[in-house]
């Protein structure tokens, strides 16, 4: 119970209002009959968050190479609202230029890949980084019909 | 955390507006919004994201589809609803006669026929293709209310390369593909020491079709059948590359066939040309590529006379890593060369500018490529503004060589709207996309970074090209929507939101 109880105050202290519930916190305790033990709150350090893919959804995610190009497109997200950037490594097509940009709630990037460019097999690997150096990686196995 | 709701509110209120007109897979004609005043037309290609189910509770995922709205008025582009259609399975079943002219009493049978299968729309995101599996069937998963061009190109170019016009409507029909035996493109490819074993021949028709490649056998002699019409034969030599590729020009091929020789006039010689490169900074060149592109060939200037094809023309490129110290040793044709500089990929180790050198001769007597020198990428710094000089945060910025091997680099507009590059010093374009959810359209400057180090992008105010992306009435989510305009040109890009709504701001200037 105390540990809940210390959690909310951390919580509540990053929002509004932390010294409103500390100074309720011994008249919470007398009239709920009880001896309440001191809990330090519990200090959490404002951690940037990674960014967040939204798709696809699998990883690594099948690039079926059913058309000449085939698109391939990554979905991102920051809880934080970090610009994002995001690097395609194609084996062996290292000059593909993909369409980046920002939507009102999440960036999206897209890579046209020729049938030229890849093999069966191949594995494009795509880089998503915010600008705290958070990267996550979401692969594309190329599959050949 | 997401925050995929008042985007949709904001997008649903701009198709609100617009009518609701719903397109076709190729718009022509039926179902497009009223004709007004100017009468924009685009391209919008649609590849949608996400995986459904249809009744079956079977997983698909909708086709990439492209819609040609008409005749839009210049300040409204509302282009209503775009369904998608579901996917439609396209069978078929190929045959052909496998001739064999050694063995008259057996002189071939028909078989199945292991090809590649194309349905092609030109001008659209939905050509597809697929293999055919031993029994010679196929299926392709296609877009359907289409015009497709059905294509099969035999693994075995003894089979002759087919195409066909297929419209599919609201289903499909499983297709019987004969071949047929074809009709046979044969001669004998040889050079001035004879006979030349190994070479590679094949053939493309007037739309691009090309078959498989036939090669040479120890008489120089080579086959490839194909129906008849307009083909083009072209001989790129032996496989390891040494040989100039000769390029005849058109022919109508009959009934018969066409016997097509292909002579090199000369004996083939190859020379070793060497030379260095260097870096202004003294950096590492290693892993950069050279590349020698000829620009005329010793001995090829008739090319083509004595096989009685005058139009014939001979080509030869090749490419070499720089080895260690920053050598270049390479065999070559003899000719006049255009050489270039082509650094690693971007973030692969040290970056320099491409450089080109024109006009090379490299004889048997004259190897030296000489010393070639690389400079390194110079700072481009700026702002990106809107028209009122206010700044653009988030705006992304991808610059692309014009030439060489196309390379991009890109960087992200900070808060106040200015960035910094490192780019060549040759002639690039920059493509800068701002943000959505501002009338802001996507924009490209071109410039030298070798002349102009400071550049401001200014992105204009568009016009908001809006509408909805649904697939059996169910909105399609994070489907990418591609703007063009009639010429191909890209106009803007962007995505569905969970609603299956978009809005893009283009320039129509």
């Amino acid at each position: 119970m105390s540990r809940t109880g210390g959690e909310e105050i951390a919580g509540t202290s990053r929002g509004s209002g932390p010294n409103r519930v500390l100074a309720l916190w011994p008249v919470l305790c007398t009239l709920g009959s009880a001896a309440c033990l001191y809990v330090d709150p519990l200090w959490r350090p404002e951690l940037n968050q990674p960014p967040v893919i939204l798709f696809p959804e699998d990883n690594p995610a099948i690039l079926e190479m059913v058309g000449d190009p085939t698109i391939a497109q990554v979905v991102a997200d920051d809880e934080e609202d970090d610009t994002l950037s995001f690097v395609w490594l194609v084996p062996n097509s290292p000059n593909l230029v993909p369409l980046t940009k920002k939507e009102p709630a999440f960036w999206v990037s897209t890579l046209a890949v020729p049938l030229s460019a890849v093999r069966d097999g191949d594995t494009i690997t795509v880089i998503v980084g915010d600008t705290e150096n958070h990267n996550e990686t979401v692969d594309f196995v190329v599959v050949f019909p | 955390m997401t925050r995929l709701g008042w985007p949709a509110i904001l997008l649903a209120a701009a198709c609100a507006a617009d009518g609701g007109s719903t397109f076709d897979a190729t718009n022509e004609g039926d179902g497009g919004p009223t004709p007004t005043d100017t009468g924009v037309s685009l391209r919008i290609d649609v590849i949608p994201g996400d995986v459904r189910e249809d009744d079956d509770d079977t997983a698909f995922r909708a086709l990439p589809q492209t819609f040609r709205p008409r005749n839009l008025s210049r300040g409204d582009l509302g282009v209503g609803t775009l369904e998608l259609f579901t996917p439609q399975a396209q069978t078929g079943t190929v045959v052909g006669y496998l001739t064999n002219p050694q063995i008259a009493v057996f002189p071939g049978a028909v078989m199945p026929v292991e090809a590649t299968v194309w349905m092609r729309a030109p001008g659209t995101v939905q050509s597809v293709f697929t293999q055919t599996d031993f029994d010679g069937d196929f299926e392709l998963w296609v877009v359907p209310r289409t015009d497709y061009r059905l294509e099969v190109i035999p693994e075995n170019p003894m089979l002759p390369v087919w195409s066909a016009d297929l419209p599919v409507g609201a289903v499909t029909v499983k297709q019987t593909v004969d071949l047929g035996t074809g009709v046979p493109i044969y001669g004998v490819v040889s050079s001035l020491s004879g006979p030349l074993v190994g070479a590679e021949v094949y053939a493309v028709d007037e739309l691009g079709l090309t078959s498989s490649r036939a090669v040479t056998d120890e008489f120089g002699i080579y086959q490839v059948r194909v129906t008849p019409g307009t083909w083009t034969v072209v001989c790129e030599g032996r496989e390891l590359g040494q040989d100039p590729t000769i390029t005849l020009p058109a022919i109508e091929v009959t009934d018969v066939g066409a016997n097509v020789d292909v002579t090199y006039p000369t004996t083939l010689f190859s020379v070793l040309a060497e030379g260095r490169l260097v870096s202004e900074t003294g950096a590492d060149v290693t892993g950069t590529i050279v590349r020698l592109t000829s620009e005329s060939l010793t001995g090829f200037e008739a090319v083509g006379v004595q096989d009685g094809h005058p139009d014939a023309a001979a080509s030869w490129v090749t490419e070499t890593p720089v080895g260690a110290n920053g050598t270049i040793l390479t065999w070559v044709v003899e000719g006049v060369y255009t050489i270039e500089v082509l650094p690693p990929s971007v973030d692969s180790g040290p970056d320099f500018s491409p450089a080109r050198v024109t006009g090379v001769v490299l004889e048997e007597n004259l190897t030296q490529l000489g010393t070639l020198t690389v400079s390194p990428l110079v700072p481009v710094t700026g702002q990106v503004v809107d028209e009122e000089r206010g700044a653009i945060p988030d705006a992304v910025v991808t610059c692309v060589e014009e030439e060489f091997d196309h390379r991009f680099w890109t960087t992200v507009a900070l808060a106040d709207g200015t960035y910094s590059i490192d780019l060549p010093t040759v002639p690039i374009y920059c493509d800068v996309a701002p943000p959505a959810g501002t009338s802001l359209a996507t924009t490209r400057v071109a410039f030298d970074p070798g002349q102009v180090q400071e550049m401001d992008f200014t992105i204009p105010a568009g016009v908001w090209v809006t509408g909805e992306v649904t697939i059996d009435g169910a909105a399609e989510p994070f489907a990418i929507v591609n703007v063009y305009d009639e010429s191909e040109r890209l106009l803007g890009f962007g995505s569905t939101d969970i609603g299956g709504l978009f809005a893009i701001p283009v320039d129509l200037d």
